[in-house]
């Protein structure tokens, strides 16, 4: 007898020989002919003069000379997974390249598609030829919806319709950037969580009414759609397909070719950071409403969820205090409210604001004499000060962060399940969970599986289940079993669950049952 | 067909291992008897597990499922069969349950004690019983290895739980064929 792991890797060597494959030139498009992909139909050397279905077999007649079709001179490769990458005027350039690259380098068979042949002009000029037409798009295993210019597109019925039509047969559906607002019009997204491009955030919502969005993860996993934010978060979201997919090794092996960073633990969600309180009041290129003649640049922006600082350099011939009296007009202008503070000096502006979570914040706005002539060192700071008074078990202010918890759903004669959850211990000192109950089941026991020295799987109580700082995840070997239910629990349920950690810190979470998806 | 090339490779390996048609006869989540020499024709996905267990038995069938759901129409070419060591507490109902909610396409077999020792062992398997201060009393520690049999009952290769389905699937078909 044989492991069949073994072939894996040869097949992992193999695939990743496929990518040197290089991809053959495309047909003219005024001589247009359509194939059968070859499958061994019979029809696959017949050649049509329109789009449509073999006669043979009934698959999409794919255009003759495309990747697809080319396959028959190559031998067929039925194996072979494919991406589709939806293409459109105005499309971001890195939103489409960076999943190419990475699905690409995965061993993917990859394709664009567009609403006809004609020639895309990308965001910032770049000029590319679509593979496919809508209408004659082969089949996908991912279909990838970018973003960039996308109103056009997201009010186009016939994208939205191959969407819905492509994703039936996908497993999965990666959305880029604002692509999430092309796929949300899909209505496929309805009932999931989203997120997108850090700046186009607020909007999506009044697009998407019915989808929870997000600001504070890089990609959003609801098991078949999966959307990333901006630009660059394609990268990771692919990478993360990729892993999903196949496995957390080949990923990690295309990463490294890529020679790209890859954190798939990190928790960066630039959409989370605290800027956009100041963007808000001066835009994206943070520019300031100076006095006639007065020049400024940005020297720095920087921070975290938590707090941020501006500093700008303001050049001309002035004095701090008019640079300051027009800073302060920008700032009253919003939501922010100035604080009447004795020490308020001439340089100098305190303010409060309330933010969309009602976490209560502090600002300082400063503008000092820089020590040459007519040169001023101007700064905005912002600081978190209070914790959103409506989010209990979502807020880090016992440093504890629970997310994504769930409940399996088991048969009804089960009296028992387990729950998952990742917490992060966002202190500086590590802790540990200590106890776990809820009032449907008799017991909630912290337990451990493992592969044994016999080569068995082994499941274990666990007295504690300590949490470094950092991320700890309770997604399989360590969870949380729930023993003699009093009740069968049903996808929809939400059930009370109370942690008990270290420093009698307690939280009672309520966890959503759901089943579980196949791997 | 690299695949192919690579399966034909293993087809080969394994020709040098066990040769001999496998049987035994057990009860299945029905109540009804299930001698495994009946299904001879049919390409068998074997394992064992326990009911109370959350993780890799779920995942077991969830992934045969996918198996299934990959062959197609060969599906009714291939079986999967669930052998559970637990006999204490997987009882005919609880069987009939659990593979009704995770994988209708699955065989829960169940048997007293002595029957399920013999077949653990002719397959090579392994479990034990271990006592807990779990509410649960005790834990049942098994293998989770998938037997892959062939239309003849022989075991052609085994499959770790951590497999993917497509890589089982693949091997499935190429035995169906």
């Amino acid at each position: 007898m044989k492991y069949y792991h073994k072939a894996r890797v040869i097949v992992l060597v193999a695939s990743f020989s496929l990518m040197l494959i290089p991809v053959a030139a495309l047909a003219s498009q005024d001589s247009a002919k359509y194939v059968c992909p070859p499958c061994g139909c019979g029809a696959d050397n017949v050649e049509s003069d329109k789009a449509g279905d073999c006669t043979a077999c009934g698959m999409t007649l794919v255009r003759k000379g495309t990747p697809a079709a080319m396959a028959a001179s190559q031998g067929p490769s039925p194996q072979r997974k494919r991406a589709a990458i939806l293409l459109f005027d105005g499309v971001q350039i890195i939103d489409y390249t960076g999943p190419y690259e990475v699905f690409g380098q995965a061993g993917l068979e990859v394709f664009t598609v567009a609403v006809s042949m004609n020639q895309i002009t990308t965001a910032m000029g770049m000029r590319v030829n679509p593979h496919y037409t809508l209408e004659d798009s082969p089949r996908a295993d991912v279909i990838i919806i970018p973003g960039g210019g996308v109103t056009p597109t997201q009010e186009n019925p016939q994208v939205i319709k191959w969407i819905q039509e492509k994703s039936k047969d996908a497993e999965y559906v990666l959305s880029v950037c604002n692509g999430a607002y092309i796929l949300a019009k899909t209505g496929l997204l309805d009932g999931m969580t989203a997120t997108t491009f850090y700046d186009l955030i607020d909007g999506l919502p009044a697009i998407a009414p019915k989808v929870k969005v997000v600001r504070d993860r890089r990609y959003v996993d609801n098991g078949k759609f999966i959307t990333t934010a901006g630009i660059s978060s394609g990268i990771d979201g692919s990478l993360y397909v990729v892993s999903k997919m196949f496995s957390k090794a080949r990923a990690q092996m295309v990463a490294l070719n890529m020679e790209y960073n890859w954190q798939p633990d990190s928790t960066y969600a630039r959409a989370s950071f605290a800027d956009r309180h100041i963007r808000n009041i001066f835009g994206r290129n943070l520019r300031l409403n100076l006095p006639e003649g007065v020049q400024s640049r940005v020297l720095s922006t920087e921070g975290s969820p938590r707090s941020w600082e501006v500093r700008w350099q303001a050049q001309g011939a002035t004095a701090a205090a008019d640079i300051l009296k027009l800073l302060n007009e920008s700032l009253a202008a919003g939501t922010w409210k100035k604080e009447n503070s004795a020490k308020s000096e001439a340089t100098k502006s305190a303010w409060r604001f309330t933010d969309e979570d009602q976490a209560e914040w502090r600002g300082e706005a400063s503008v000092q004499p820089a020590g040459v002539a007519n040169t001023f060192a101007v700064s905005l700071k912002i600081d978190r000060i209070g914790s959103p008074a409506s989010k209990i078990p979502a807020d880090a202010a016992d440093g504890i962060i629970i997310r994504d918890a769930w409940i399996q759903e088991m048969p009804p004669s089960q009296r028992l399940t387990a729950a998952y959850m990742i917490i992060e211990n966002v202190s500086s000192r590590d802790t540990a969970i200590l106890s776990a109950h809820s009032d449907i089941a008799g017991a909630v026991e912290l337990h451990r599986v493992e592969m044994n020295d016999k080569q068995m799987m082994r499941m274990r109580r666990l007295d504690r289940i300590n949490l470094p700082t950092g991320k700890t995840e309770l997604t399989g070997d360590l969870h949380l079993m729930l023993i003699n239910l009093k009740r069968p629990v049903q996808e929809g349920d939400k059930v009370a669950l109370t942690l008990e950690f270290e420093n009698s810190i307690k939280k009672t979470l309520l966890v959503p049952v759901r089943r579980r998806a196949a791997m | 067909m690299k695949r192919m090339f690579i399966l034909s490779i293993i087809v080969l390996i394994a020709a040098g291992f066990d040769t001999a048609a496998q049987d035994f006869s057990l009860t299945d989540h029905n109540g009804h008897r299930f001698r495994l020499s009946k299904h001879r024709g049919k390409v068998i996905l074997l394992f064992f597990g326990y009911t109370s267990c959350t993780e890799a038995c779920p995942v077991i069938l969830g992934r045969v499922n996918k198996v299934f759901e990959q062959l197609g129409t060969e599906r009714e070419k291939a079986l999967a069969v669930f052998i559970s060591v637990d006999p204490g507490r997987d009882t005919r109902q609880v069987l009939r349950d659990y593979v009704k909610y995770f994988s209708a396409q699955t065989v829960a077999l169940t048997g007293r004690k002595e029957e399920i020792d013999a077949v653990v062992k002719q397959f090579g398997a392994r479990y034990e019983i271990e006592k807990s201060d779990s509410a649960l009393g005790y834990h049942v520690n098994h293998t989770t290895d998938i037997y892959l049999i062939d239309r003849r009952g022989v075991v052609h290769s085994r499959f770790r739980h951590t497999d993917r389905a497509d890589l089982m699937a693949d091997a499935v078909k190429s035995l169906i064929r």
